[in-house]
């Protein structure tokens, strides 16, 4: 499953979500909401996607762990809205038949969604607000 | 021609509208619809380096031609310093 949402994102859910009789492990990866940034006191954070095209770019990343890693037990989820300290932004789940290829895989899905899946990040201070630019870095993939 | 005009995050907010319809002449491309934005919100010009432009779901380059009724989306840049190659 590879989804943006706005209801929040679950652990559970995402393992279950890649369940499968021949995996050893899996992974699941939670980003999550963090107090501060930039020495400032973050409240909240709002996060705004593209979400067909941010779905479309999730799938190619499933794509690319399937070549890569011959993994095809793979979910990435995505929430948008505004989220408090603490909750999850976004999510990632691969099986895999060993620990390490499922950590492998994992990093490369969180570190590609960053490069090319189109969300925006909103960081909410006490005092002001500051779009971050992408929550992802973004750059053509072709 | 007429193309759909898609903007997000701080684009968004800067011109008001998530998205509207701009009139274009034949052959124009995503830069000449760029401009047009910048045109009527200067505010945006500085941003135009880096700004990312897509057509449908994928990533093109400023020079691709658009054809009427495409959708052309720009995504704002990246702050924090990281690298968004040029295309």
């Amino acid at each position: 499953m590879y989804r943006i949402t706005d209801q929040p994102i679950s652990a559970d859910a995402l393992a279950e979500l890649v369940a499968d009789p021949m995996a050893g492990g899996i992974c699941v990866f939670l980003g999550v909401v963090r107090d501060n940034a930039g020495g400032r006191r973050v409240r909240s954070l709002e996060y705004e996607a593209h979400p067909p095209m941010a779905e479309t770019k999730m799938k190619e990343i499933a794509q690319e762990v399937a070549e890569r890693f011959g993994l095809h037990r793979v979910a990435i989820l995505h929430r948008v809205g505004r989220l408090a300290v603490g909750e999850a932004s976004v999510g990632i789940a691969v099986a895999a038949p060993h620990r390490r290829m499922a950590f492998e895989a994992c990093q490369y899905a969180i570190d590609r969604l960053k490069v090319i899946v189109p969300i925006w990040k909103k960081e909410i201070f006490e005092d002001g607000e500051v779009w971050v630019g992408p929550a992802t870095t973004i750059e053509p993939s072709s | 021609m007429r193309v759909n005009v898609r903007l997000f995050a701080r684009y968004r907010e800067a011109v008001g509208q998530d998205r509207f319809e701009l009139e274009l002449p034949p052959g124009a491309t995503v830069e000449t619809a760029w401009a047009e934005v910048v045109r009527a919100c200067p505010a945006l010009a500085p941003f135009g380096a880096h700004t990312l432009f897509a057509v449908g779901q994928e990533y093109v380059g400023r020079d691709r031609p658009l054809q009427g009724g495409e959708e052309v989306c720009f995504f704002p840049p990246v702050s924090g310093g990281r690298h968004v190659p040029d295309h």
